[in-house]
């Protein structure tokens, strides 16, 4: 029996147990070595040095090539992971994007009705347009999200139009003077409240969650770098180590070289890898916490907007105001949140549509219910509305700003493993070559 | 300047009031008042409990007489003492909705103010609530309102829990149906068993529907004009109310109609807290005397017959006051 070919043939041997073991079949011929002299009992394959050499240099070689695919392999799961955290996390935002202008429609409606009469046209601009943005972002939610989003994101299309023809119910109800027009009203906010909110939430979570594992996936990817380089190098300083004592040369060039590349190289990788985990980690707890926080607080800031409406409508009975002072508490937490990771306090623009707020609560409740309704439903300066557009457009500004950082933040974190993915291969590759050269050597002194 | 509206008069009014409370507060002697004032946490009926009440509503319309009730003695019964602060309807189309100038008006309404310019001089001293139907009983017990004019049936387990004042209209429980239902003689609710008839949750029509139909598939609304988005919208195929209320919902969809005979009587009347006795006398009276005025047709007639023609009156045709009854003894 001769032995077999290359490489190709071999399992993963372990590597420094390999000689004198005479049990192995076939143990895979070197492939820089000339042919084994013919007629030899396997038993005694591996007897002789020149054996040894032979074997000691297949596994040597394999164990760097493995070095560098795996090496590769584990640095390309970390960038694509980084990826996938962040392209999630746009889903994300695209998705809260959605809540938010679905509040912001109904706010608008609200808001319309209490007003009475002919509609605002700057209102009824607000409404479509809020209902344009979250059409929009239902089709590019779509478009971006994993199989098992898509039926959710479906329905909420679907209850979307729903509501949108009750709307219109309510508006063509309310240009004839039928009341029955704010009972349209009501069931469509209560559509969106009782339909559509709670599977975005969901929908919402599950996509928040997903940017958890892509960090998890990620950290899980250095292990595997962490073994490969650990194993390219006990072998070579096994092998160089037994080389001293078998044949008396402490210097072996190939490997002396080998061993080199691949610490250097693994040092590289892990350092690549350590670093680009150090910049996602500080996206995760600055710019994307940032968005996850101001996003939330815009949802419950519209929500509040159109609760101040809605206590208008009902005049007093019902929950009161004691709704609108739980999302304002609410929205001050969050807005806290995102300022503590790093976005710019945008407490004092909330604090001036508070302002205005209970100055609204304060006429209602002292009996002036139509001045009330004024400073709700009127666009001049110091408006409800006014005020809280500032809000609205300062919350959208830095939202957007926190996205771009987080998007470009994950971008910096991951592009440059690209780079040090290609450089693990070579390395692995000329290693695994100086490898096979620096044992060649000796094996030829024994020709 | 209406409901609660009116800023400059209003607040000056407000002022006044205010003032002169206070200077009486001087000047009289305050226990006097604080005597009269129940106490609002006391006396909450027992949960709606099986009750034991079995005679129809038209037998249950026995009120607290006038006994000639002094206007203080019944303030000393509100809650703000300046102003009646009442539960409505801001969605039943001729009795209590909100007109194009986002105002609540409509036929209780009117009824409510003419008890605030008898109590305070003031028909505009009357502070809204919008409550749902369900909400009208928990309100009073609550002391959350003094009054609710919101097209409140008299029942005899009702006046358990709260009082009513004298009958200030006579409705009678009928069906809506769609044109079609009614061009095929569809009428009667024995007709509509295996399909869905809505009635408002808290209302006298889901009770007769839960204990006389159980064919029927009963659906409950929140409030009375939900029933008709669901009928418009195809969900129900009967709404069952007041004739008062369907008027109001025949008056907003020509493919509406009020068909059959009336199935019960409604009598309709002022809902008050119960212990608040002579705020319950003196609103009889008001009622009293605004049945008695003579109608005058003009924009300030404020007699019952006046009010009745400008609102109800095209829709349910011609009727007169109902006439009070009392005996009921507290």
């Amino acid at each position: 029996v001769t032995a077999a070919g290359p490489i190709s043939a071999a399992g993963p041997p372990a590597p420094v147990a390999a000689p004198g073991a005479p049990t192995a079949a076939s143990l895979p011929a070197p492939a820089f070595a000339a042919p084994p002299p013919p007629r030899r009992r396997l038993s005694s394959l591996l007897a002789g040095t020149p054996s040894r050499l032979s074997a000691l240099s297949t596994v040597t070689v394999l164990a760097l090539l493995a070095f560098g695919i795996v090496g590769a392999l584990a640095i390309g799961a970390r960038a694509s992971a980084l990826a996938d955290a962040r392209s999630d996390a746009e889903q994300l935002v695209r998705l809260q994007l959605i809540r938010t202008n679905l509040v912001q429609a109904d706010a608008a409606a609200a808001n319309a009705y209490l007003a009475g009469g002919l509609e605002n046209p700057a209102q009824r601009d607000q409404y479509r347009a809020s209902i344009d943005a979250a059409a929009q972002g239902l089709v590019a939610a779509a478009n971006a999200a994993p199989a098992e989003d898509i039926g959710p994101l479906a329905q909420i299309n679907a209850s979307l139009a729903r509501y949108t023809g009750i709307i219109e119910s309510a508006r063509a109800n309310n240009r004839q003077h039928f009341p029955v027009g704010a009972a349209y009203l009501r069931q469509g906010s209560t559509l969106l409240r009782t339909d559509v909110r709670p599977v975005l939430i969901a929908t919402s979570d599950a996509t928040a969650n997903r940017v958890l594992d892509d960090y998890d996936a990620s950290a899980r990817a250095t292990l595997a770098l962490e073994v490969v380089s650990i194993l390219a190098l006990v072998v070579l300083l096994g092998g160089q180590v037994w080389l001293a004592r078998t044949v008396r040369r402490v210097f072996n060039v190939g490997l002396v070289g080998a061993t080199g590349i691949a610490l250097v190289v693994g040092i590289i990788g892990l350092v690549a890898m350590s670093w680009a985990q150090g910049r996602a980690e500080e996206v995760r707890q600055h710019p994307y916490a940032a968005v996850a926080a101001l996003a939330q607080a815009r949802v419950n800031a519209f929500d509040a907007k159109s609760q101040e409406s809605r206590n208008l409508i009902f005049q007093g009975s019902g929950a009161g105001d004691t709704d609108w002072k739980a999302l304002d508490a609410e929205v001050t937490r969050q807005l806290d949140a995102a300022t503590a990771a790093g976005a710019s306090s945008l407490a004092d623009r909330l604090a001036a549509w508070r302002a205005v707020h209970e100055e609204i609560r304060r006429l209602d409740d002292g009996g002036e219910w139509k001045a009330a309704v004024v400073r709700s439903t009127g666009d001049e300066a110091g408006s409800s509305n006014q005020e809280f557009a500032a809000f609205a457009r300062a919350s959208q500004d830095e939202l957007d700003a926190e996205v771009a950082e987080t998007r470009d933040g994950l971008d910096r974190a991951h592009l440059p493993l690209v780079t040090v993915q290609l450089l693990v291969v070579l390395a692995g590759a000329i290693a695994a070559a100086c490898a096979g050269y620096g044992y060649a050597r000796r094996l030829a002194e024994y020709r | 300047v209406r409901a609660r509206g009116g800023g400059a008069t209003r607040r000056a009014l407000a002022l006044a009031a205010a003032g002169l409370l206070v200077a009486a507060g001087l000047a009289c002697t305050p226990d006097h008042e604080r005597v009269a004032t129940p106490v609002p946490t006391t006396t909450t009926a027992p949960p709606a409990a099986a009750s034991t009440c079995t005679a129809p509503p038209e037998e249950s319309v026995a009120s607290y007489a006038p006994n000639g009730v002094t206007p203080e003695a019944a303030k000393a019964q509100t809650i703000r003492k300046d102003v009646l602060v009442a539960g409505v309807s801001a969605d039943t189309y001729l009795t209590g909705f909100r007109d194009p100038n986002a105002n609540i008006v409509g036929f209780d309404i009117e009824i409510l103010r003419e008890v605030a310019r008898s109590l305070f001089g003031d028909p505009n001293k009357v502070e809204l609530k919008v409550l749902t139907v369900d909400q009208r009983l928990p309100a009073l017990q609550r002391g959350d309102v003094d009054i609710v004019a919101h097209s409140f049936t008299v029942t005899c387990a009702r006046w358990e829990q709260i009082n009513f004042s004298a009958e200030y209209l006579r409705a009678a429980q009928r069906l809506l149906v769609s044109t079609d239902d009614a061009a095929a003689e569809r009428t009667t609710l024995d007709q509509f068993a295996g399909r869905k008839v809505c009635a408002t949750k808290g209302g006298t029509g889901m009770d007769n529907l839960t204990k006389n139909y159980p064919k029927v598939i009963g659906v409950p609304a929140a409030d009375r004009t939900d029933c008709l988005v669901m009928f418009q919208q195809g969900s129900v195929d009967a709404i069952l109310n007041g004739d008062n209320l369907l008027a109001g919902f025949t008056a907003q969809d020509p493919y509406a109609r009020v068909v059959g005979g009336p199935l019960t009587q409604e009598p309709t009347a002022l809902g008050t807290k119960k212990g608040n006795t002579d705020l319950t006398r003196f609103v009889n009276g008001v009622l009293e005397e605004v049945k008695r005025r003579p109608s005058t047709g003009g924009l300030d007639d404020h007699s019952w017959q006046g009010m009745y023609d400008r609102w109800l009156k095209p829709a349910l045709g011609p009727a007169s006051p109902p006439p009070a009854v009392y005996g009921r003894t507290p």
